[in-house]
């Protein structure tokens, strides 16, 4: 029944923008997906106890990398991402390799990526002759508007399927590594690293692998941001602050769960657009007060996350953790 | 135990539903009514909240709604009747973004006016360009919002940030000899600009005015308008001894930089501000005192500076009421900054000397100081005193020799590495 009921709401989706075509919505919807996506990236590894803060880097080289080989060297996104899908691999094993040689866990794991994505803004912001630095940085348009060759589309239906597209993959990656033996490496790896390592489990190359298709995810997510906004600037794609808005994001919308993401990137960035809209400009700052404090509710109450917890509500018998 | 949390999930759950839902209610547009068939709807965008809030955006919002309620109530504008939607921007190029499609596709307005920040005008330009909607921009100075784009339904009644970098030039060019003692091809000067389009167009202007009027330029260097400290900056300054200085930044950190300045001891004979924090000289006089005196500005002038009897007689009142509601504005936002900072500690007090407090202030510091409490070791006085002192001194170095940014770059990637080597801190004993 789940997997009917899945089929039909896939279809409904498809089929939106050819029967809705409110543009603010549809953007509003682009938008989500885009970071739906980037949250289900980071929870990929997210969810085996990997906090990484280093996501808001990993985002950043994919927007950056795909937008100045375009406009520096002409070379269509269509090869760009690939790049920029390696360089953010590159760098999650520069980073990550070490972190797991040396048995960096937990915590100092986190500080050590947020180190990262602190270097991935300031080195964007400090190279403002190429990236423009804090003014942001716009690709160039090709000529016409919209272009196969330059992944640049004006029509917001057309973003809206390619989004659509790159979230089913993200979810599908989630649910193969949900399905694989991966994930039971990777659970015992987080409950007892000697415990896995006794037992045959490869903790160092189990670890890399996850964490490299995580940050190429990510890559790709920046990448797709870039290309939809056709404006980056470094707070917009990397820094700490993206760092924390997807585990806040992912935190809300229950992390061991496969939509537990997209939940959280609805709910977050419905709630900051209906706040700032409701509240407007009658009472100026409040939005971003409630946010936080829904924000902390969300989280102390449900730990789980909202999808978690309805899960856990509906099938109270089963034990463990359940893919929806 | 377990029912009873169950149940709390439940209620959670449902408030936050019923929450959402009414918020739903509340936002969803009303339908528009076609009863007068002449109407002008506006949508206004500046920054209410945010950096650029205090830097001068509630200042241009307040205009601009004083003179659309008074339009408006004098029954519009030839013959069309006025009416006006605001959104607040947040200082965020994506939240501008979004505003400007929602208030075009949703609220259906006419045309979009304001933009206060020119990192937001240059995507929001573009973006209306491709509805075909009027934009009318009020401020965002900067020439790469308008030039070579080929744009026909954006407008700007601004001179463009280049001609007030080459105003001020020639202003220290014309007065050089006879109030500095010094011809032009003898001066030396320094440019120093904020890294947004602003202060790049700017310091663009500055940059061809100084190769016109022959000045030395001994330093030319930007950077980003929220770093957290300018004090190597201050020290390049000092050791490129300028004469003159032209400054453009927003607000913050025209405070901290003049602020780090002074106490460094930095010298000069003038200095050039080009409107922005600049322009607001009651908050400058508030950080600075007396200083404030010495500096230039090249801006419009700000109206309550303006002289009364040269104005017309009904611009007065008007004028009087713009002060009254800044006040009004400014105790809204306070309010929101208390309670925003409100856990802020004891260190901030001690980085309240240094720095305007607005409501983002402390988002530059969080980061940096858990990092310096881990390399320092968790719980290890000294270490967190030692790792201080070795954070500060990379990030000052690194800023002194190369770009601010890269002291930051350095810092970093020391913490990562000794993460690696000495994982449980810089003064820990070797087990």
């Amino acid at each position: 029944v789940t997997r009917s009921l899945g089929w039909i709401a896939g279809a409904g989706l498809v089929a939106l923008p050819f029967v809705y075509q409110q543009p603010y919505h549809l953007h509003l919807m682009v938008v989500i997906l885009i970071w739906s996506f980037a949250y289900t990236s980071w929870s990929v590894m997210g969810r085996f106890g990997l906090v990484s803060l280093g996501h808001g880097g990993f985002m950043g080289i994919g927007a950056y990398v795909t937008a100045l080989a375009w406009n520096h060297g002409g070379v269509t996104p269509w090869i760009g991402i690939p790049l920029a899908l390696l360089a953010g691999g590159i760098l999650a094993v520069l980073v990550a390799y070490p972190c797991f040689r040396f048995r960096i866990t937990g915590h100092y794991f986190a500080l050590v990526t947020l180190a990262l994505s602190g270097i991935v803004l300031q080195v964007i912001t400090a190279t403002r002759d190429h990236t423009g630095g804090s003014l942001g940085y716009t690709p160039t348009r090709h000529q016409g508007g919209s272009s196969l060759y330059a992944l640049q589309f004006t029509g917001k239906t057309t973003w809206y399927l390619i989004a659509l597209a790159v979230w089913g993959a993200g979810l599908y990656v989630w649910y193969r590594v949900d399905r694989s033996m991966m994930r039971y490496a990777l659970e015992a790896i987080s409950e007892d690293e000697d415990g896995a390592a006794a037992a045959g489990v490869h903790v160092t190359a189990e670890k890399l692998k996850i964490t490299v298709l995580s940050a190429m995810m990510t890559a790709l997510a920046g990448a797709l941001y870039c290309q939809y906004q056709m404006f980056i600037s470094p707070d917009t794609v990397s820094g700490i602050s993206i760092s924390l808005q997807m585990v806040f994001a992912v935190v809300v919308g229950g992390i061991y769960v496969s939509l537990g993401p997209t939940v959280g990137a609805v709910i977050t960035i419905l709630l900051a657009e209906v706040l700032r809209i409701s509240f407007g400009t009658r009472a100026v700052g409040w939005d971003n007060l409630v946010y936080g404090i829904l924000l902390v509710l969300f989280i102390v109450f449900l730990p789980k996350g909202i999808v978690g917890s309805i899960v856990d509500a509906v099938r109270p018998r089963r034990a463990g953790r359940l893919a929806v | 135990m377990v029912m009873s949390l169950r149940r709390s999930t439940v209620w959670v759950l449902l408030a936050s539903g019923l929450v959402a839902a009414l918020l739903l209610a509340a936002a969803s547009p009303i339908p528009p009514v076609h009863a007068q068939a002449k109407k002008l709807k506006i949508g206004v965008i500046f920054d209410y909240t945010g950096p650029l809030a205090g830097g001068g955006s509630d200042l241009h919002a307040l205009g601009a709604k004083i003179m659309i309620d008074h339009f408006a109530k004098k029954g519009g504008v030839e013959g069309y009747k006025i009416e006006a939607v605001y959104a607040d921007a947040q200082s965020k190029p994506e939240i501008a973004i979004n505003e400007a499609v929602r208030l075009i596709e949703q609220e259906k307005v006419d045309m979009l006016l304001g933009f206060y920040s020119s990192a937001q005008c240059v995507p929001v330009a573009g973006r209306v360009e491709q509805l075909q909607k009027f934009m009318w921009i009020t401020t965002c100075i900067s020439s790469a919002v308008l030039e070579n784009r080929n744009l026909k339904y954006v407008f700007r009644i601004q001179p463009s940030g280049r001609q007030f970098g080459l105003m001020s030039t020639d202003f220290i060019s014309q007065n050089a000899k006879a109030k500095l003692g010094k011809e032009p091809k003898d001066l030396r000067v320094a440019i120093i600009h904020e890294d947004g389009a602003y202060g790049v167009d700017v310091s663009k202007g500055n940059e061809e005015g100084a190769k016109k009027a022959g000045f030395n330029v001994v330093l030319k260097e930007g950077y980003a308008a929220t770093a957290p400290d300018l004090a190597s900056l201050v020290t390049k300054l000092k050791r490129a001894r300028p004469d003159v200085i032209f400054h453009t930044g927003y607000n913050p950190d025209i405070s901290l930089f003049l602020r780090q300045a002074r106490e460094l001891g930095l010298r000069f004979n003038a200095l050039v501000g080009h409107g922005a924090g600049y322009g607001v000289y009651d908050k400058l006089k508030e950080a600075l005192g007396k200083d404030v005196n010495y500096f230039y500005n090249v801006d419009p002038i700000s109206i309550w500076l303006a002289n009364e009897k040269a104005l017309r007689p009904e611009l007065v009142p008007l004028i009087k009421m713009v002060v009254l509601m800044g006040v009004d504005a400014r105790r809204i936002y306070l309010i929101t900054s208390a309670l925003g900072g409100g856990l802020a500690g004891l260190a901030a007090c001690l980085l309240v000397l240094q720095y305007d407090v607005h409501p983002f202030v402390g988002l530059s510091f969080g980061p940096i100081t858990f990092l310096i409490c881990v390399l320092g070791g968790l719980g290890n006085f000294g270490g967190g005193f030692v790792a201080a002192f070795v954070f500060a001194e990379l990030i000052s170095l690194g800023g002194l020799y190369l770009d601010l940014e890269w002291g930051y770059v350095f810092a970093f990637v020391f913490f990562i590495v000794m993460m690696f080597v000495r994982p449980a801190g810089l003064l820990a004993r070797r087990s």
